[in-house]
């Protein structure tokens, strides 16, 4: 018979056992059952393969009649021992009304402290209960139960020819969600940079450059498609554009007077000035009065240049 | 007059920036530390143990004089990191101090057996202690897992009570009590 073999006759050996064990105790726990107390069952997930340090849980289901509580004193305690072996990880329990009856269901978590050099039949051992309704106490015992445990270095292997496993490494320090941050900051300001550059006329945005530089490139870029009304209404609108936020203001031919006085360095332009807003006046708001202008930026380009040299002169 | 455009910035914008000024200040502190915590924890050679020594780097410094054959002085470090709060950092501590007794503990085994006990009765004890605590907070850490199985099978058994000796009765306790020469009060 190969190592293999005799290890699954083991196993199969174990669960066997272990299956005339609980069939046993919960028969047991049937004949002995006080009167309120209609049945005690115990499972387990898993009884087998259990190793040094794992966890096995055990779920209790009692039935019995309805108004009793179960006094949790009796209940063995997470971080308790209940063998030498054996510790309480984690304990939940709940109550569910059934008809006339109540469900109590215990969920234990043990942690299991033994080294085994081959698998082992342990048992867990019966918890004692105690419930109570108006003062009448019942108490019971939810049965002893067992697993194997096995070990996790291969039985045959001399203690010198074990390996120690290692240290551990000290823990990562993660710096991502750092590095995010300040990106996230980094790029916010960015944005916030750009958008004040916008506004005040910053580079690269060079709204601080001179309105009418801006709209003689504008009419320039015009000036090479044809010469028709509606390039000039955009070539003039250009330059209305200019002369506004050289004024702060919408600036019409009525306010003309106003605006060189303001800014009297463009005064020497006042004649331009003049015949630009009578051209713009006509273009605008007398279209078809017999009139045709002459549809050339280049004039208007021209008056442009001079605005910009005086703007120029003046900074 | 209609106004144009205004450049003046809105106040949301300086309430902002402020903030996100204030916040990659921060983030660049916390990053300056970080690197030079991360610089200290990869050389702990160069790392002179202080109170003020965050734990992260006395744990690389405790593994480094380990793995120098400085045991004892790393088991000094070790412990002192034993009550960190950091539960994930306190299982790793006690995992590397449950090692480095056991360590010990194996070599006296494999060079002596039973001949040096006492030792290694104690190291493999404080070692399997340490690693009942690593597991407690971890239990999915399968190489405390293996570590302890070890030290169960190295545990040497325990020693037998010597004989008494006595070989007289004893019909009256007053009989063995020591007194005074010539039966004195």
């Amino acid at each position: 018979m190969t190592t293999n073999q005799s290890a699954s006759c083991w196993v199969r050996f174990s669960q066997f056992s272990l299956a005339v064990l609980g069939l046993a105790s919960g028969l047991t726990a049937m004949a002995e059952l006080p009167p309120p107390i209609h049945s005690v069952e115990i499972s387990s997930p898993r009884d087998f393969g259990i190793v040094m340090g794992e966890t096995l849980s055990s779920e209790i289901r009692i039935k019995m009649e309805a108004g009793y509580q179960l006094e949790a004193s009796s209940l063995p305690q997470p971080g308790s021992a209940v063998t030498d072996f054996l510790e309480v990880r984690k304990l939940a329990w709940d109550r569910q009304a059934q008809g006339k009856n109540s469900v109590f269901q215990i969920n234990l978590t043990y942690q299991v402290f033994k080294g085994v050099r081959e698998p082992e039949l342990l048992k867990v051992p019966a918890i004692h209960l105690r419930f109570n309704r108006n003062g009448h106490v019942v108490e019971t015992d939810a049965p002893e139960w067992g697993f194997t445990l096995s070990p996790i270095i291969p039985a045959k292997t001399p203690d010198e020819a074990v390996i120690l496993r290692g240290d551990l490494d000290p823990p990562a320090m993660s710096r991502s969600s750092d590095w995010r941050w300040l990106g996230v900051c980094l790029a916010g300001l960015s944005a916030l940079a750009v958008y004040a550059a916008w506004r005040l006329g910053l580079p690269p945005f060079n709204r601080r450059a001179s309105p009418f530089v801006r709209a003689a490139s504008g009419l320039k870029k015009l000036g090479k498609q044809p010469a028709t009304p509606s390039n000039f209404r955009l070539g003039a609108k250009l330059l209305h554009d200019a002369l506004n936020e050289t004024a702060g203001y919408t600036l019409f031919s009525g306010q003309l007077e106003h605006f060189l006085v303001e800014h009297s360095e463009y005064s020497q332009l006042k004649p331009d000035l003049r015949q630009f807003f009578i051209v713009s006046d006509h273009i605008f708001f007398a279209p078809n009065n017999g009139n045709t202008p002459n549809y050339s930026l280049d004039p208007l380009e021209n008056l442009c240049k001079k605005l910009a040299h005086t703007w120029g002169k003046q900074r | 007059m209609e106004p144009v455009k205004s450049r003046q910035l809105p106040i949301l914008f300086y309430g902002l920036s402020i903030l996100l000024i204030i916040i990659t200040f921060y983030q660049s502190i916390k990053l300056y530390e970080l690197q030079a915590l991360q610089q200290a924890v990869d050389h702990p050679d160069t790392v002179t143990v202080t109170e003020n020594t965050p734990p992260i780097v006395i744990f690389a410094k405790a593994l480094y004089l380990d793995h120098a054959g400085k045991s004892a002085e790393a088991i000094r470090l070790y412990s002192s990191l034993r009550n960190t709060k950091d539960l994930d950092f306190r299982a790793r501590v006690l995992h590397n101090l449950a090692n480095s007794y056991l360590r010990d503990g194996a070599q006296h085994w494999n060079a002596h057996g039973v001949l040096d006990y006492v030792h290694v009765s104690t190291q493999v004890e404080l070692a399997k202690q340490y690693y009942r605590e690593a597991l407690r907070l971890n239990p999915e850490d399968w190489d405390a897992r293996h570590n302890l199985e070890y030290a169960w099978r190295i545990t040497p058994p325990p020693r037998e009570k010597p004989k008494s000796d006595f070989q007289g009765t004893k019909p009256s306790v007053f009989s063995t009590l020591p007194g005074l020469p010539g039966g004195g009060p």
